[in-house]
């Protein structure tokens, strides 16, 4: 019985190596890697970020692919588990020899698979992990959306400025990407002369923000920033509301990821998060936004699918504009597409700075109004 | 510190994990074992409301009736197919916890397969809190208040004064004894499962109505379950239910807590203000925990 | 080259899950202790190599007996109270222990740096190989390390301390009638084991160069789970041939996913629904695991009471 079992699992995945190095052929279709968190803690996700990815690849195709060859994509599990990721990065690198990764959600699991990829040399284009250590692993990593430092510059002029208000309380998810945007934010406050009163660092996945949100608001703040996931941003600006404290004209709210906090609450209880003030990497009406309606009926529930959708296309255009699927000549040219290119989100600048970051993304200013998104008068 | 709402948000936390936790503490009562699968039995079953109420458009209540005699009937199935060939070999209660651990993973990723990972709502709108004694509460929070209360007085009056109950009581303090009184201890049992689920399932759609329904949600609020079983006693349901009120009390009062001002003697001379960080707060009911099973392993109320 | 290279990874991984399921199944399978924060060995003996070496500038040698002694020190602090606590309560505060210990990684930024994670974890030896041969070097330690653990946990639990381990697994009262020390026996139980699944941790993190708290969730203690029962409790070769099996399932699910119908997404969850029955099919038809523990003097019951 175990010797049975265990030749049965050899055989499995012996065979499944030999016949994936054989694929390799060169007149195949042209196969890029992506990552996308299907279990785990974000897999609540991962069906818009995925869709980011397969719109952008109906496209590309029905356009006649790259190099005159289909695109295909081999979508990898990260499960959200680090060593997990790892696996995936390794067999889309090893065994598919693809020359791109794109795709990605946390810092956590995409940073070991960087620092792997750079030193093989196979090009990164990943999208939400802005943690700013990602700017020093290499010339190989590009990210599509913008670092968390700029992000915190923005809302803290932002909320700062908008409101005329001294006394900042702060609320911010306790991960790479939270963690960062906070540290940011807090020093662009401090350096306009703001005061702030109470920061609250949450955890993920819980189902009871309450005792957060008597603290966040505990000292009196005269205004909260805050942001969230789309299941934290639903039951934090429910259980705000019912205990009084959501209430936009005494205290006003103050959003860095407007698109991907309030989505759900958005889609299910507009009412509660009217007049809440941020930024949004989307651009409203987009050609993104459009194929994804058509297709699911929906709006996305993130700014994230429409950021694999840019990073997708991106590398398309790089692979054909270098005339090669080779991940250095692809690496060469992106910084190229990126200048021409007109993108899907964070207002459609997709420049990559010298470090392959997002330096001159444009978020736009947006207040959410009878349950849409809508640009910000200033 | 709002201690009238502070109240109120304990209450409702404690109405919605009591239930859970009360049919947790039935099945060690009778079985011996931990049941880690519990948690997730229940969201199954606030899954199958989600199902009948807002996909076949039943009446609420009579989806989480549905809901909860088809998870029953799952439990106890499950049971049949496993945990009774334990009992019959005698197996160890670590072995049954474990096998729970297996059919908790096992039902988590079915709910994923049959409803994918999306996050649901049920339909109900969102509502204009009410002003009660200053505390804000919704009229929902109070039908889960009303709702709990209900079913934990039923579920008194059934362990107390029905012959259900006493057998009941019967297996748990000897399963042989009761046994050689012609009490037919594996339907017992039998009734158990498909109660403790039920109990669960009601516990489960709170608490999915409350927030936000998604098949992870049982890993979440396992932990806190565990903690206000163990805190009031496992074993023990009105234990469970206290113990759920102290967790959700101490949940929300120590992260309002000002260490600083009570160690300065109410600000009497300068000291920071010193609080607890508010990413400990899930370590919070780890630690009580912890510290309870180290004091006093038998729970606040103890074991009978 | 790249398929052996992906072989090498995937047999570096093994061996890594090897210690910390060696370590697991010295627990379960000689004390009967159930612990359900497996992980936190892991975390604390990756999490202190990493920080000695690259916070305090210790070689990596150090950051190896540093991650092993402090998890050593931790395996000695949770089996305290094994003496009041039943084993029920005990492995659900292992379990919320794994978590707090979690939780200090993600919130005590100065010491950790919290979510950010440690970067740059300095290898050993890296200097002296190529990019191509330093996996292999790589493999080859762990799988010394791993068999120098095994020889050690064999050579222990066939000693006169180990047969008093099983002693107590088996029949506890039994054992203490008898006038054994079960509460020290136990305590120095998890302290070994707790250095072995350090060791694991350390080998862990300055392999994959950088660690987060992202890498010790509870779901880690549940698949070191699947892989003791599925290997069989009891025994070493159990132990690592459960670590070998379920890896490759894990990683053998991307490649058969490729050939099915199914959205990723659903094969995802497929794939721990197995995970998940394979744990209570083994527990329910061959509690005893693929590899059998053999035992020669217990005739009477095995460790799930049943008459042999």
């Amino acid at each position: 019985m175990k010797k049975c079992l265990f030749v049965m699992f050899l055989t499995v995945i012996l065979g499944s190596l030999i016949g994936m190095s054989s694929l390799a052929a060169e007149q195949g279709p042209v196969k890029i890697g992506v990552l996308l968190p299907l279990t785990g803690t974000q897999a609540v996700m991962a069906e818009d970020l995925q869709e980011g990815f397969l719109i952008a690849q109906e496209q590309i195709n029905a356009a006649g692919g790259v190099l005159g060859r289909r695109l295909e994509l081999i979508i990898e599990d990260t499960e959200t588990r680090p060593t997990a990721g790892m696996d995936a990065a390794r067999k889309l690198v090893e065994l598919d020899r693809v020359p791109v990764i794109t795709g990605g959600f946390s810092s956590g699991v995409m940073l070991p698979i960087a620092v792997y990829c750079q030193e093989r040399g196979i090009l990164v284009v990943s999208q939400p992990p802005t943690s700013p250590l990602f700017r020093d692993v290499g010339d190989y990593i590009f990210l599509v959306n913008v670092l968390d430092n700029y992000k915190g510059k923005v809302i803290g002029e932002f909320a700062f400025k908008d409101s005329g208000l001294k006394r900042f309380a702060l609320m911010f998810m306790n991960n790479a990407f939270g963690q960062a945007l906070k540290q940011e934010t807090i020093k662009n406050l401090d350096a306009l002369g703001a005061e702030v009163v109470t920061v609250v660092d949450y955890e993920l996945n819980k189902v009871d923000y309450k005792a957060e949100l008597t603290r966040l608001f505990a000292k009196d703040p005269e205004a909260v920033i805050a942001t969230f996931y789309a299941n934290e941003g639903f039951i934090a600006a429910k259980q705000a509301y019912e205990m009084g404290l959501l209430n936009v004209d005494e205290v006003p709210w103050y959003c860095p990821e407007m698109a991907s906090s309030f989505a759900k609450a958005l889609e299910e209880i507009p009412e509660v998060v009217e007049g809440i003030k941020g930024l949004n990497p989307l651009a409203p009406e987009s050609l993104f936004m459009k194929a994804f309606r058509e297709k699911k009926g929906r709006d996305p529930i993130t700014a994230y699918s429409a950021m694999n959708y840019d990073a997708l296309i991106m590398i398309a255009m790089a692979i054909n504009f270098a005339n090669s699927a080779d991940s250095t000549a692809i690496r060469d040219a992106l910084p190229k597409i990126s200048q021409w290119y007109r993108g899907q989100s964070t207002g459609g600048d997709k420049r990559f700075d010298e470090d392959g970051m997002q330096g001159f993304g444009q978020y736009s200013k947006v207040i959410l109004i009878n349950g849409e998104v809508v640009p910000y008068p200033e | 510190m709002d201690i009238a709402q502070i109240l109120a948000n304990a209450l409702v936390r404690a109405a919605e994990l009591g239930l859970l936790a009360v049919g947790l503490t039935m099945v060690f009562d009778i079985l011996k074992f931990t049941n880690f699968a519990h948690a997730d039995y229940a969201i199954l079953g606030a899954f199958l409301v989600y199902t009948f109420n807002c996909g076949a458009g039943l009446n609420l209540f009579l989806s989480v009736f549905l809901a909860a005699v088809a998870a029953g009937l799952i439990a106890v199935a499950i049971d049949k197919a496993i945990f009774k060939g334990f009992r019959k070999k005698g197996t160890k209660s670590v072995t049954a916890m474990i096998t729970s651990l297996g059919i908790a993973i096992a039902l988590r990723n079915i709910v994923r397969m049959i409803w994918t990972s999306e996050s649901r709502t049920y339909a109900i709108p969102i509502q204009r809190p009410l002003r009660i004694l200053g505390a804000r509460i919704t009229p929902v929070q109070i039908g889960i208040l009303i709702t709990s209360l209900v079913a934990m007085i039923g579920f008194h009056l059934l362990l107390q004064r029905t012959k259900f109950g006493k057998a009941l009581r019967a297996i748990s303090d000897n399963r042989v004894l009761a046994s050689a009184c012609a009490i037919d201890s594996e339907k017992m049992i039998q009734w158990m499962w498909f109660l403790a689920t039920a109990f669960g399932v009601v516990g489960g759609t709170m608490i999915a109505m409350e927030h936000l329904l998604y098949p992870r949600l049982g890993f979440d609020i396992l932990i806190p379950i565990f903690c206000a079983a163990i805190l009031g006693g496992i074993g023990n349901p009105y234990g469970a239910m206290l113990g759920a009120l102290v967790l959700a009390l101490a949940e929300n009062v120590i992260l309002a807590l000002d260490f600083g001002h009570i160690l300065s003697f109410g600000g009497l001379f300068e000291l920071g203000s010193i609080q607890i960080k508010t990413g400990y707060k899930p370590a919070i009911s780890f630690v009580i925990l912890v510290i309870v099973l180290l004091l006093r392993p038998t729970g606040i109320l103890g074991r009978k | 080259m790249t398929t052996i290279n992906f072989l090498i990874y995937l047999l570096t991984m093994i061996g890594i899950y090897g210690f910390l399921s060696l370590s697991l199944n010295f627990q379960v399978g000689f004390t009967g202790l159930i612990n359900f924060g497996q992980v936190a060995f892991f975390a604390i003996g990756a999490y202190t190599s990493s920080l000695l070496v690259c916070k305090a500038g210790a070689p990596v040698i150090l950051g190896f007996l540093g991650g092993m002694l402090l998890s050593g020190l931790f395996g000695y602090l949770i089996s305290i109270p094994t003496k009041s606590l039943k084993s029920d309560y005990w492995a659900i505060a292992t379990l919320a222990g794994g978590e707090v210990i979690r939780l200090i990684a993600l919130n005590e930024g100065w010491l950790t740096e919290g979510a950010f994670g440690v970067m740059r974890i300095p290898q050993p030896f890296r200097a002296l190989f190529s990019m191509d041969t330093y996996p292999l070097f790589y493999l080859i330690l762990v799988l010394v390390c791993l068999a120098i653990a095994y020889i050690i946990l064999s050579l222990l639990s066939n000693s006169p301390f180990g047969r008093d381990l099983k002693a107590i697994r088996d029949e506890e009262e039994l054992s203490l009638s008898l006038g054994k020390n079960t509460r020290k026996l136990k305590i120095e139980a998890m302290i070994v084991a707790g250095m072995v699944a350090g060791l694991g941790g350390a080998l862990f993190a300055h392999y994959i160069t950088y660690i987060s708290p992202e890498n010790f969730r509870p779901i880690e203690t549940f698949l070191m789970w699947a892989m003791i029962i599925v290997g069989g409790r009891g025994n070493h070769l159990g132990a690592i041939v459960g670590a070998v099996t379920i890896q490759l399932f894990n990683v053998s699910t991307r490649f058969i996913g490729a050939y099915l119908p199914f959205t990723p997404g659903f094969m995802a969850a497929l794939r721990m629904v197995i995970i998940g029955m394979l744990i209570v099919a083994f527990l329910v038809f061959r509690p005893d695991g693929l590899v059998k523990e053999r035992k020669k003097i217990y005739r009477f019951k095995n460790d799930d009471g049943e008459v042999d």
